[in-house]
């Protein structure tokens, strides 16, 4: 369990930045805003998410020096993908953010996390509770995470010694974030569903849903479901799915959903295929087959089964999906 | 000689406020999208499997994505009799010999397309397409990069991932 003391420590506002970290002054020289009587939630920026460390990478262009966090993902997720395999863990050397060093590109942590966890579920290493989850699992992954972070234990800004139990302490702290958001977030939740809405019909007015070719909509879904309130999320797509009363955005929101293989838990894509086949508009029947299609999910057959749909191509489509499905 | 084209099937099922014969809007701004008042086409010798499968590989090999594909295949002769006019272009498609069977249907206005969108309609009633179910195109795609019509480096990530699985 956490630390609660630790926690507390961090989040006070009061509390020396100096007492917590052991680098002493030292690691401040030459960060002029920062010295020992910040306190730690000044160093802290808005999140620990927004930390920095750096990483090691091959020599490169100086202009990195000014990048935005977008290039400094995707600079991270270039040089895990090109050195890691799934076994090995994520060595980040954290350090000062003063001078940069053109052997090394920065990252902000909640991109590192982002990405390892990801990287892990995709190699499914890690029991998955789901990005959003608070069990047990996902705050072992994270601490597993941010103690691979502070494997060199040089101590730095965000970067503790290699105690699992600080680590852990961390995590809780992280996730402690995401709690705070998702209260926020429940208290403009309907809010939150009209504008998910709006940046997916304004995705679908630019460009129409075409098989073969990836969408817009598909990171706009993802982005959303990798949010504090994701759960949410799941509802508010699954009722924009079904929506009959606009029937092209319902079929469009359903064929990206089916794009996303961790869209939800099983009993969602069962309710999601089976709601889908039970509307009379034949776009959505069809958006419904071709997700349990590209979820590919086996145990879908009996839901695909129970349906028998007046549209012959589509009853075609239905046994043609269960036979490569397995049934 | 026939002329293939990805289409979106349930698109052309006549929706709530239209009658049977009726071609819905969104089957053409969402199916017949335009370029430079032109519409891409692939040469099928035949309407048999064989050839219409091609067109399928090289229109699905060229996605960013697997998945399933919708495929209707006209006649040219009934396309020049609607007054349209078609050119031989290079095709982009990682499919080493179909680059050449690109065709495009070109100098459309309202009233040509609406002749396009027609010929489709009646293409379907009358069973003149198909679709491939996504486990089908991966193995079109599969078994062309096994015979080497087709480079793995050519495909898309996505696509190759999905095809070297």
């Amino acid at each position: 369990m956490a630390d609660t003391s630790t926690l507390q420590r961090l989040s006070n506002p009061s509390m020396k930045w100096l007492e917590f970290f052991p680098g002493g002054n030292d690691a401040f020289d030459n960060v002029p805003h920062i010295n020992a009587q910040n306190s730690a939630a000044d160093v802290l920026p808005h999140s620990f998410e927004d930390q920095i460390v750096d990483y090691p990478t091959s020599p490169r262009d100086d202009s990195l020096s000014t990048h935005s966090g977008d290039e400094h993902s995707a600079a991270l997720r270039d040089y895990f993908l090109s050195t890691h395999t799934a076994d090995e863990p994520l060595h980040l050397t954290p350090s000062v953010p003063t001078s940069m060093n053109p052997s090394m590109t920065r990252c902000r942590i909640r991109d590192a996390i982002r990405l390892v966890y990801q990287r892990n579920i995709e190699d499914s290493n890690w029991a998955a509770a789901g990005p959003h989850s608070h069990e047990p699992t996902h705050r072992d992954n994270i601490a597993r995470c941010l103690f691979t972070l502070s494997a060199d234990g040089t101590g730095s800004i965000g970067i503790l010694g290699t105690e699992a139990d600080v680590a852990n302490a961390i995590a809780e702290f992280y996730l402690g974030f995401l709690r705070g958001y998702a209260e926020k977030d429940a208290a403009v939740d309907s809010r939150g569903q009209e504008v998910l809405a709006s940046r997916l019909r304004a995705s679908f007015e630019i460009d129409s849903v075409e098989d073969g070719i990836e969408h817009l909509a598909e990171g706009i879904i993802d982005e959303s479901l990798r949010s504090a309130n994701g759960e949410q999320v799941l509802e508010w797509l699954g009722a924009f799915c079904v929506d009959t009363s606009r029937p092209s955005f319902a079929a469009s929101v359903l064929r990206c959903l089916g794009r996303n293989e961790y869209a939800g838990t099983f009993a969602w894509s069962v309710g999601i295929v089976r709601d889908g086949l039970a509307t009379d508009i034949v776009e959505i029947r069809d958006a419904a087959v071709q997700a349990a299609e590209s979820w590919a999910d086996s145990d879908l057959i009996d839901v695909l089964r129970s349906h028998s749909d007046s549209e012959p191509w589509l009853r075609q489509y239905i046994l043609d999906v269960i036979d490569d499905l397995g049934g | 000689m026939f002329l293939a084209r990805k289409i979106t099937r349930a698109k052309w099922k006549a929706a709530q406020g239209l009658s049977a014969g009726e071609i819905p809007a969104d089957a053409v701004t969402v199916d017949l999208k335009t370029q430079g008042n032109s519409l891409s086409f692939w040469r099928c010798g035949t309407d048999g499997v064989g050839d219409v499968e091609k067109a399928a590989l090289a229109i699905a090999s060229a996605g960013d994505r697997v998945d399933r594909l919708d495929i209707v295949w006209l006649a040219d002769e009934d396309l020049q009799a609607d007054g349209q006019t078609l050119r031989d272009t290079k095709g982009r498609t990682p499919v080493a010999n179909m680059a050449d069977m690109h065709v495009e249907v070109e100098a459309l206005d309202y009233v040509r397309l609406g002749k396009v969108a027609r010929r489709i309609l009646a293409a379907i009633e009358e069973g003149g397409w198909r679709r491939f179910t996504k486990a089908r195109v991966r193995s079109l795609i599969q078994e062309a990069v096994g015979q080497d019509r087709v480079d793995l480096d050519f495909l898309h990530d996505k696509v190759r991932k999905e095809v070297s699985n």
